[in-house]
């Protein structure tokens, strides 16, 4: 039974929902793909949402049931894939973001990254999680997530280095 | 100047975001997500022939369930596995996880696997499994040999160099020929007779939680399943049902409590199901072991059925209750293969529709 003053499922989607389709779009790159994520995240948040409703934070908690969801959906992918040298993404054209010049050529930078390097920089510039929150959402060490992020930046910076002929530091 | 790249970085993801996110009918396309859960990674058994109609009488194999544990260590003693009316069985934030005669709670954020999931991960970003025996497939080539969760296993033919209880960090090249988890990993392990519980974990303090959470069942899982399989093994909690997993050994494989709403979704599932028409018997298949099958009910037979689905023969598959027969529905499919299973289906089985093209 859901306490009085825990929001109901239908209530808590309407308000936090937005929040988790932001976050799927750069993890995944793709909007439909997002959808998905957050909507296969949702539904298995559905049926303990008596529980996950009394937690300190709902949202942290099924921001985490995204992330793996994510992660999971990436992993099954590549596997359906010829294996190859670097991993790539789904060819799916993302619809193209609004901005400038550099928000394109980061964002494009981006999506060239690692899978695991990608999640570990958008939970870090885009979520503005602490390496410690990242580590436990992600269910792996605080080093780990460290050495991801910044290599993750390190191959960012070098991508885009490459891309323009100038050294960005 | 890192600091002006790393805000670069943020400005340029928060534009890819968005400002706005269409959520309209997320609520209750997640509602209808629900009914078609995907399977993980499907590994390959072999299908038995399945027992039908009730009451059905298996062939029961395996230790008795009050036999003396081994020499594996300390036994806890099972709490009380009734479910309460008002709380769930698993705290918030946790799940109950059975198999034969052991339970454990798990964070409720671990997946399920056992298949190639871990070799297609790179290094220790798989999100921890749990992980059955009978969804087991060794990766040949694949380092480490496995990656964190919770393990549930056969330990009869194994010796053991810990003992029940005991905590400890991996260090592959001081334990084994090769990497069989990640390194610096924290193990945990708990020995019940024949079966064991192996916790593997990135950190010491997850590993003791989970470890301490195990116990020995000696009748009812907190889910409201018997270790044993019976005609009145799912017992359930007054409206909610249980559904409970059985392979052919008799033995408990995995267990579910539904929610009120999630009961009756299941009842209408099974209430449409069309009543089986005659079809040609199967016939003695001999050395081919019975079924694993699901039981579904609350409080023994009253309400209670039995759905066979890995059955090698159409006849034998099927929804069984009070004597009366109806086919499986990918409704009721989506229902009984639980997100542990793992397993082969005969062509006839219809299986949940998958959501997406991707998948």
């Amino acid at each position: 039974m859901v306490p009085d003053d825990a929001p109901a499922f239908d209530e808590w989607v309407t308000a936090r929902g937005p929040a988790l389709l932001r976050l799927a779009r750069v993890l995944t790159g793709d909007d439909i793909l997002a959808e998905d994520v957050v909507q296969e995240a949702l539904s298995r948040a559905l049926p303990r949402w008596s529980r996950i409703s009394r937690v300190a934070d709902p949202y942290a908690y099924v921001r985490r049931m995204v992330v793996n969801e994510h992660t999971s959906w990436w992993r099954r992918f590549r596997r359906r894939e010829s294996p190859v040298a670097e991993p790539v993404g789904p060819e799916v054209a993302a619809p193209p973001p609004s901005g400038g010049e550099d928000h394109d050529r980061i964002w494009a930078a981006c999506r060239r990254l690692p899978e695991v390097q990608r999640t570990a920089v958008v939970l870090r510039f885009y979520e503005q999680l602490e390496y410690a929150e990242i580590a436990e959402l992600t269910g792996v060490r605080e080093g780990s997530v460290r050495s991801r992020v910044s290599r993750g930046l390190a191959a960012l910076r070098q991508d885009l280095g490459q891309e323009s002929g100038e050294r960005h530091e | 100047m890192s600091e002006r790249f790393e805000e670069r970085v943020s400005a340029a993801l928060a534009v890819r975001a968005g400002d706005g996110a269409e959520v309209a009918g997320m609520a209750d396309g997640a509602r209808a997500r629900l009914r078609s859960r995907r399977r993980t990674t499907a590994t390959v058994l072999a299908a038995a022939v399945a027992v039908a109609a009730v009451p059905t009488v298996l062939a029961l194999t395996g230790p008795s369930p009050d036999a003396a544990p081994g020499p594996g260590g300390p036994i806890t003693s099972a709490p009380d596995p009734t479910p309460s009316l008002d709380t769930d069985p698993a705290p918030a934030g946790q799940r109950i996880e059975s198999w034969r005669n052991l339970t454990a709670l798990v964070p409720d954020v671990w997946t399920y696997g056992g298949g190639t999931d871990w070799c297609a991960a790179d290094g220790n970003d798989q999100a921890p499994q749990v992980v059955r025996p009978e969804g087991v497939v060794r990766a040949i080539g694949c380092t480490p040999q496995n990656g964190y969760g919770l393990y549930f296993g056969d330990g009869s033919t194994i010796s053991w160099a810990r003992e029940s209880g005991d905590v400890w960090q991996y260090r592959w090249a001081d334990e084994d020929q090769v990497e069989v988890y990640p390194e610096d990993a924290w193990l945990g392990l708990f020995l019940a007779g024949d079966h064991y519980v192996m916790v593997v974990t990135p950190d010491e303090a997850t590993t003791r939680e989970v470890l301490g959470s195990v116990r020995v069942l000696r009748g009812d899982d907190p889910n409201g399943c018997a270790v044993r399989d019976g005609s009145d093994a799912a017992q359930g909690d007054g409206e909610r049902w249980s559904l409970c997993r059985y392979g052919a050994d008799g033995w408990l494989r995995e267990s579910l409590l539904l929610s009120e709403a999630d009961t009756a979704s299941f009842r209408e599932a099974v209430s449409a199901a069309p009543l089986k028409e005659h079809s040609e018997p199967c016939g003695d298949q001999p050395g081919v072991e019975p079924a694993g099958h699901v039981r579904a009910g609350s409080g023994g037979d009253l309400g209670g059925l039995t759905v066979v689905f890995e059955g090698s023969c159409p006849a034998e598959n099927g929804i069984y209750l009070s004597g009366t027969s109806r086919e499986l529905t990918e409704d009721v499919m989506r229902w009984v293969l639980m997100p542990g299973w793992s397993g082969s289906l005969i062509a006839s089985v219809p299986v949940p529709q998958e959501p997406g093209s991707d998948r």
